[in-house]
């Protein structure tokens, strides 16, 4: 899971004189290849209809219907109906918003968390890097699910609070990364070159040193993205992530685990669109690691 | 190997001791205290509050808190429940041997899916085992722990009758019970650790079969078993050996959700309800025994590490 620092090898950059040569972007790379292609597909279908859920939804997901509970999938609908009569197909579409929003909060409170000091300890080194290296090394030895269960108790059971501190776990990772990247090229010679040219520090890293992070940074994005989801729908299936009526793809499985036997359809709808996402985010991270690194991954 | 196993002990101390600060300062944020849970909640006068605060030098400044704590924690006193009174060290005690028994099986089962598997899919690149191997890799990282046990009890426990759907047998009650009532939430735990053991054993022995020793020894006519059986292998065991040790964070972890699923009264349904009711020493000692359990591994790791590779030592 953990991506030892990579720097990208500039394999595509092939010298054709009296041409322009257009190098393609990583994107379009990833999207050439089969994998890289379904799960790109896969996550901006996915983006667009959570997005324009609660418009397109065939009812609405929180109408509790006591005429109609759990009933089998069918006709009106598709994948039946929970304990309360609620229509799942419809749960389920407006819950992807909220755990895809949820996870992308998490791991921009990690990003936020994490690159800074990653960064100011990489270039200033010293007793600032030694501490903030050991704080990190010490977070990272607590499991990340129960630091977040920690922080949840402080801020108190809910999706946002559950989040935040899921980045807080995670902000160790991101900061790993770029410090590494970051003392990486610090005795660079461009660098020294930026700074002599009496370019002011603070663009000098985030215009000259930061890029050499990213690649590396976007490859432990989409990993996190779908480790995220996990654990937020672990959180919310544990009932302290998302609070009803509100529901994400966890809280789903979580709140139906009871007619599991009379119901299963309940309980295996969300699980295998939290499975597909996970899956989607672990794929894409995969083909970006081999594209940036050329060549399959460890 | 004396003078490693000394200078590996002399980074614990501080290393415990920085893990036992962060829990001690992410547990001094909670909202409210022993004194005013002793004293019946926020409604209790502020002179029986400040009384009680007294009492369990509550009013002390931060730093001689936290020297009590690590002093307290070391003789086995990490205090009394909020809610029900008992002392932690005996909740520790009740509920450890659970998540423990659990942990044990789940890399048990773990290492008997990744070893063969690794081997094989290391052999013969591109080959059935490969296949399976990078498919159990990349599943055993999407799907979500609770719901593959939810999947698992609707199959085998509730469909086939085959085995108990919840619950926990001591193994001094009854061994057999008690293992089959984990032999589940072993299977749940075990699927998620085999993928980064199979994936990092593969890729370990397929590089040390593409080395020149073993081309020597095969050249020397030495056989296939024990070319790969006695040396690639136990080169490569090595690093898996670490992977196991990274992975004790990550199975104790898992853990929290997969006791839930299969109402397990261990130490990560203690920290759900302790969360729940907000019982802050409770959570505090839990949370310090589990960081003490996984600092504690790595230790273990690097030890068994050292001892499968000479190299290390001499570092």
């Amino acid at each position: 899971m953990t991506t030892s620092p990579t720097v990208l090898p500039d394999t595509n950059l092939i010298p054709v004189a009296g041409r322009k040569q257009k190098r393609r972007s990583l994107l379009h790379r990833v999207f050439m290849r089969g994998p890289g292609m379904v799960s790109i597909i896969y996550l901006v279908v996915l983006v667009i209809v959570s997005i324009i859920a609660p418009y397109i939804v065939p009812y609405d997901p929180n109408q509790i219907d006591l005429r109609a509970v759990l009933q089998p999938p069918s006709p009106e609908h598709w994948l039946g109906t929970d304990d309360l009569g609620r229509d799942v197909f419809s749960r389920l579409l407006v819950a992807g918003g909220v755990s895809l929003a949820a996870t992308l909060q998490a791991v921009a409170v990690g990003l936020l968390f994490g690159v800074l000091p990653g960064v100011l300890s990489g270039y200033f080194g010293g007793w600032f890097d030694t501490i903030v290296t050991r704080v990190a090394d010490v977070l990272l030895s607590f499991p990340s699910l129960i630091l977040a269960l920690a922080i949840v108790a402080i801020l108190g059971p809910g999706l946002g609070n559950a989040m935040f501190a899921v980045g807080i776990a995670y902000a160790p990772r991101f900061l790993r990364i770029v410090r590494g990247q970051v003392m990486f090229v610090r005795n660079e010679t461009f660098v020294e070159a930026a700074i002599s040219t009496g370019i002011p520090r603070p663009k000098v890293i985030w215009g000259h040193m930061l890029p050499n992070a990213w690649p590396a940074l976007i490859i432990q994005i989409s990993f996190m993205l779908g480790l995220t989801l996990i654990i937020e729908s672990s959180l919310s299936y544990l009932g302290l992530g998302v609070q009803p009526p509100q529901a994400s793809w966890g809280s789903m499985i979580g709140g139906s685990k009871a007619f599991i036997e009379i119901a299963p359809w309940l309980v295996l709808a969300p699980g295998l669109v939290i499975f597909f996402t996970s899956l989607a985010f672990n794929t894409l991270g995969d083909v970006l690691r081999d594209e940036v690194t050329g060549g399959r991954g460890q | 190997m004396l003078r490693f196993v000394g200078r590996r002990l002399l980074f614990l101390v501080p290393q415990l001791l920085l893990a036992a600060l962060v829990v001690f300062i992410l547990t001094s944020l909670l909202p409210g205290d022993a004194a005013i849970a002793r004293a019946g909640g926020e409604s209790a006068s502020p002179e029986l509050i400040a009384q009680y605060r007294a009492e369990l030098g509550l009013d002390q400044p931060l730093y001689v808190r936290f020297f009590d704590f690590v002093g307290n924690a070391a003789t086995g006193d990490l205090g009394v429940s909020f809610s029900t009174s008992e002392s932690v060290s005996e909740i520790l005690w009740r509920t450890a041997p659970v998540t423990l028994s659990l942990v044990l099986l789940g890399f048990i089962i773990a290492i008997l899916i990744a070893l063969p598997l690794g081997i094989v899919a290391a052999l013969h690149p591109n080959g059935w085992a490969d296949r399976v191997s990078l498919a159990l890799a990349t599943t055993g990282v999407a799907i979500p722990n609770f719901w593959f046990g939810l999947i698992l009890v609707l199959i085998f426990s509730l469909s086939l009758g085959w085995l108990p759907t919840t619950g926990y047998v001591a193994f001094t009650a009854d061994p057999w019970q008690w293992f089959l009532h984990l032999l589940l939430p072993a299977i749940t735990l075990g699927h998620a650790l085999a993928a980064e053991l199979t994936r990092q054993l593969r890729a370990a022995l397929g590089d040390h079969l593409r080395r020149d020793y073993v081309r020597t020894m095969r050249a020397a006519g030495l056989s296939e078993k024990s070319v790969v059986g006695k040396h690639a292998l136990r080169s490569a065991l090595g690093p898996s050996v670490t992977t196991l040790g990274l992975q004790v964070p990550i199975a104790i972890g898992a853990c929290v959700v997969i006791e839930a699923v299969f109402n397990l009264p261990g130490l990560g349904s203690q920290m759900v309800q302790a969360v729940f009711s907000r019982d802050v020493q409770v959570l505090q000692g839990v949370i310090l025994f589990t960081v003490v359990l996984v600092v504690v591994a790595s230790f273990l790791a690097d030890m068994a590490y050292a001892l499968i590779n000479p190299k290390v030592r001499a570092e």
